[in-house]
C-alpha cells in the first residue's frame, strides 16, 4: 500500500488528493466509492460485485435494513410508507425535543415562565415549540393509521403476531409519550388533563391500597405539584423514549426477519412468500428505496415546518391553578373517545376496559383461526373492526367541546363571550377598537367593524339561552323563543357589555346578565358580573388569525 | 469433568449437581429481582410529612355563610363551608325522601369531586355545586344530585372553639365512618376545620331519580 507522500510523488498533487477523497467516501460509505454514488444516482447497472450491497453488509446504518424490497411493496398501497414515516416522527420528536430542554427547568416555580422565554425571547423558539407539539400528534395519528392499515391488509395475522404484539406497545407508548409531555408547560391545560387522568388511575379495579400507592407514585406528592411534574417529566424525556426505542427495535428485527407482508392478493391462501422475492422482482435499498424514503420524509418535514409556521399554534393556558378548573376542560383530541366513555360509564368500569381492549388486541392474533389474508376472506373480521371504528368514532364525537357539560345559561354566555382560557371574538377585538362604554348586545357601533361583530356575538348567544314569557321580544334584532316548564333558559333577561379602562392599556370587560324571576318579581333568577381584563400588549387577534382558533 | 457429562448422558434423565447448581443460582437471582423491585417501588413512594397537605384552618362566625345560603369558598384550605337546616327548606337545601332526620348544622365540604379530581364550583343561578369536568352535580351539603360521581363530597373534621381559640365546645359527630353537620353552640367564636382529618362520603342514591329529572 502506497503511502499519501508516494502518492504524490507518483501522480502529482490533484490527482492524489481526487484519489484520496474517493477513498475517504467508500470507507464512509462502508463500500461505495464516488464513481459508485453517481452510477446509483444515474440509474445505471452496478459493477460485479455489486458495491450497493456493501453499505447494508458492512456498515452499522444499513445492517438493519434489507438489502432489497419485493416490487409490490414499494408502491404507495399497502404500506403507506406509515411505519417509516412513525420512525421518523420519533427521531423528529427527539430532536426538537431535545432543543426545548435547553430551556426548559422542570420546576412548578419556573417551568411556565420558561414557556414564554421560550415563546417569546428565545429565537425560533416559537417554531421549535409548535414543531415539536404537532409533531406529537402527528406521530399518534401516523402510530394508529399504521396500526389500522396493518389490521385492514391483515398483515397482523401468522407469522407476524409478535410484530402485531410489539406495535400494539409501541401504540401505547406513543400515546403516553405524548401526554406525558402534556404537563410539562405548567399550565391550566396541563395541570387539568394530568389530573383527571391520574383520579382515573386511581379509580381502576384493584384493591384501594395497590390504588392509592399508585396515584403517590404517579402524582409524586399528595397532589400533584413539583414532586409529579419532576417525574412527568424524567418519564416524558427517559424513561418512555428509552422503552419506545427498545420496543422500536424488536418491532422492526421481527418486520425483517419475516419480510415485509406482500398486498393480500399476491399471496396463496395461508402462504408467506414475503421472505421469497424472486430475482426480477427485486427493487434495491441503493438507491430506489433510499431516496424514497427520502422524499417522504421531505414531504413531512415541509408539512410540519409549514404547519407550525403559518396554520397551527401550541396552545398555552394560564398558569397552573390547583383551586381552579376551567369551565369546559377537553382531553387531547387522540384520547378524545375515553372522555366520551366516561360519561356513559361508572368510570372503574372504563379505566378496567382499556387495559383489558389492550391486552385483548395484543392476543388476538394468537387465537385467530383464519389463516386467509385476502379481503373477500375476513368479511366478519373486517365487519367487526369498521363496527369498532364506528364505535370509536362516536365515543370521540361524544368526547368532544360539542357534547360537552352544559352550566347555567348565564354562565354559558358569559364564558363564550369571555373565557377563562383562549380567545374569543370579544377578546380578539384588536385594543384600538376596545371605545370605553356600556353595549348592549346586537348594538351596531359605527366605525368600529369588531366591537359590532363581538356584540352580534353576544346578541346571538343571548338568544340561543334566553326565552320570553311575551312573544316577540326580541334581543338584538333576534326574536326569542317562548319559555317553556324546565328548560335551561334565562326568561326575558337584560345584558350589557362594559369597557372601562382600568389602568393606562388595561381594559376591564364586563359581561352584565339579569334575569327576574317571573313567579316571584322581586327576586333575581340570574344576576352575573363577569369580569375579564385585556391589555393592550396581549395578542389574541394575532391568535385569532390562527385556524385553530374559534373567534 | 468429562466423566460426569458421560455419567449425565447414560443417566438420562437425572439432574446433575452441576445442572441442580445452576437451578439454584438462577431461583437466587430471581428472588433477588423480585425483591429490587419490592424495593424500588418503595424508593418511589413520595416522602412528604404527615400534614404537608391540609392543617388547622381557623375561621370566625362571620366567615360563617347564612342558613342554606350560598357555600363560603376557602381556597386555600381547600375547602367549603355550609351552613344547612332543612327545617328551612329552599332551592339549595332541602330533606330527600331517603332522609329521616333533619339536616342541620355546620360542614366543610372537601373541594375535589369525588369522580376525577377536578375542582367543582357552585353555580349560584343553578343553586347547586357542578363540575366542570365531567358534570357532576351536588346539593348544598355535598350529596351527589347527578352522576358520574360516585358518592357524596369527602368532608373535613369540624370543630366549634370558644373566644380563647382553643377550648373545643364541639365537634363534627362521626356516623357511618362520615363527619356529620351538627349545630354550633351558643358560645361558639371560631370554627376550625381540620383538613389533615378527611372521610369520604358515602355513596347514596342520585337526588335527580327522587325529582324524576336525571339527564
Amino acid at each position: 500500500m502506497a503511502t499519501f507522500i508516494d502518492q504524490i510523488r507518483e501522480m502529482g498533487v490533484k490527482q492524489a488528493v481526487i484519489t484520496k477523497s474517493d477513498e475517504a467516501v467508500e470507507r464512509l460509505t462502508a463500500g461505495m466509492n464516488v464513481g459508485d454514488i453517481r452510477a446509483a444516482l444515474r440509474g445505471d447497472e452496478p459493477r460485479r460485485p455489486n458495491p450497493r450491497l456493501r453499505p447494508h453488509a458492512d456498515g452499522f446504518w444499513l445492517h438493519i435494513r434489507p438489502s432489497f424490497y419485493h416490487n409490490e411493496i414499494t408502491r404507495v398501497y399497502p404500506t403507506f410508507h406509515l411505519g417509516w414515516l412513525s420512525t421518523f416522527m420519533f427521531v423528529w420528536e427527539t430532536i426538537t425535543g431535545i432543543f426545548l430542554m435547553i430551556f426548559y427547568t422542570p420546576s412548578p416555580l419556573i417551568a411556565y415562565s420558561n414557556m414564554w422565554n421560550i415563546l417569546s425571547n428565545v429565537p425560533l423558539g416559537q417554531l421549535m415549540r409548535n414543531m415539536h407539539r404537532l409533531g406529537a400528534e402527528v406521530m399518534v395519528l401516523v402510530v394508529a393509521l399504521h396500526m389500522l392499515r396493518t389490521f385492514i391488509t391483515g398483515s397482523y395475522k401468522k407469522p407476524r403476531q409478535f410484530t402485531w404484539a410489539t406495535g400494539m406497545i409501541l401504540l401505547v407508548l406513543t400515546l403516553l409519550l405524548s401526554f406525558s409531555g402534556y404537563l410539562l408547560p405548567w399550565d391550566q391545560l396541563a395541570y387539568w388533563a394530568l389530573t383527571v387522568f391520574l383520579s382515573g388511575a386511581e379509580a381502576a379495579p384493584a384493591p384501594a391500597v395497590v390504588n392509592q400507592n399508585i396515584l403517590l407514585i404517579l402524582q409524586g406528592g399528595p397532589s400533584l405539584g413539583a414532586g409529579g411534574l419532576l417525574r412527568w417529566y424524567l418519564l416524558h424525556v427517559l424513561l418512555m423514549p428509552l422503552l419506545l426505542g427498545i420496543f422500536f427495535f424488536v418491532h422492526y428485527y421481527k418486520v425483517v426477519l419475516h419480510g415485509f407482508s406482500l398486498p393480500p392478493g399476491r399471496e396463496e391462501i395461508g402462504e408467506d412468500t414475503a421472505k421469497r422475492v424472486p430475482k426480477n422482482e427485486r427493487t434495491y435499498f441503493i438507491p430506489d428505496i433510499l431516496t424514497s424514503e427520502v422524499m417522504w420524509v421531505s414531504l413531512l418535514s415541509l408539512f410540519l415546518v409549514a404547519g407550525a409556521l403559518w396554520f397551527w399554534d401550541a396552545p398555552l393556558e394560564h398558569h397552573a391553578d390547583p383551586v381552579v378548573t376551567p369551565l369546559h376542560v377537553v382531553a387531547p383530541w387522540y384520547l378524545s373517545w375515553s372522555q366520551g366513555w366516561l360519561k356513559l360509564a361508572d368510570k372503574t368500569l372504563v379505566v378496567g376496559f382499556i387495559p383489558a381492549l389492550m391486552v385483548a388486541f395484543i392476543v388476538m392474533p394468537y387465537f385467530e383461526v383464519g389463516k386467509s389474508r385476502r379481503y373477500a376472506d375476513r368479511r366478519v373480521g373486517l365487519s367487526i373492526s369498521m363496527l369498532f371504528i364506528a364505535f370509536m368514532l362516536v365515543s370521540n364525537w361524544m368526547g368532544t367541546p360539542r357534547f360537552r357539560v352544559q352550566s347555567s345559561p348565564d354562565l354559558e354566555v358569559a364564558t363564550k363571550l369571555l373565557p377563562q382560557e383562549g380567545v374569543s371574538p370579544i377578546l380578539g377585538i384588536p385594543p384600538d377598537y376596545l371605545w370605553e362604554g356600556e353595549y348592549l348586545p346586537g348594538e351596531p357601533v359605527p366605525d368600529n367593524p369588531h366591537l359590532t361583530y363581538g356584540l352580534e356575538v353576544f346578541a346571538d348567544q343571548m338568544a340561543r339561552h334566553s326565552c320570553t314569557n311575551y312573544p316577540g321580544t326580541t334581543i338584538g334584532g333576534i326574536t326569542l323563543v317562548a319559555c317553556q316548564d324546565g328548560d335551561n333558559r334565562m326568561p326575558d333577561p337584560y345584558a350589557t357589555f362594559s369597557i372601562v379602562e382600568a389602568q393606562q392599556d388595561l381594559m376591564r370587560l364586563t359581561v352584565h346578565i339579569e334575569a327576574l324571576d317571573p313567579e316571584n318579581p322581586d327576586e333575581y333568577l340570574y344576576s352575573l358580573d363577569w369580569v375579564s381584563y385585556r391589555h393592550a400588549d396581549s395578542n389574541y387577534e394575532e391568535e385569532c388569525s390562527f385556524i385553530n382558533k374559534s373567534c | 469433568m468429562a466423566d460426569v457429562a458421560v455419567d449425565a448422558s447414560v443417566a438420562g434423565n437425572g439432574i446433575t449437581r452441576r445442572e441442580f447448581l445452576y437451578y439454584i443460582w438462577g431461583a437466587s437471582m430471581v428472588l433477588l429481582t423480585a425483591q429490587a423491585a419490592g424495593v424500588l417501588i418503595w424508593f418511589l413512594i413520595p416522602r412528604f410529612r404527615e400534614g404537608e397537605f391540609g392543617g388547622n384552618f381557623l375561621k370566625t362566625l362571620a366567615d360563617l355563610p347564612d342558613v342554606n345560603a350560598a357555600p363560603a369558598n376557602f381556597a386555600d384550605g381547600r375547602f367549603w363551608l355550609v351552613n344547612l337546616d332543612t327545617n328551612q327548606p329552599n332551592a339549595r337545601m332541602y330533606q330527600a325522601p331517603d332522609e329521616p332526620e333533619p339536616i342541620v348544622g355546620v360542614a366543610a365540604i372537601y373541594k375535589v369531586c369525588t369522580h376525577l379530581g377536578c375542582i367543582y364550583a357552585w353555580t349560584n343561578s343553578n343553586d347547586r355545586f357542578e363540575c366542570p369536568c365531567h358534570g357532576s352535580k351536588y346539593r348544598l351539603d355535598g350529596r351527589r344530585i347527578e352522576s358520574p360521581a360516585p358518592r357524596t363530597l369527602d368532608r373535613f373534621k369540624v370543630y366549634a372553639v370558644a373566644e380563647d381559640k382553643t377550648t373545643v365546645l364541639a365537634e363534627s359527630p362521626l356516623v357511618d365512618n362520615f363527619y356529620q353537620p351538627f349545630p354550633l353552640p351558643a358560645d361558639t367564636a371560631f370554627i376550625r376545620v381540620d383538613t389533615g382529618d378527611r372521610k369520604q362520603g358515602p355513596s347514596m342514591p342520585l337526588l335527580c331519580d327522587f325529582a324524576g329529572n336525571c339527564p
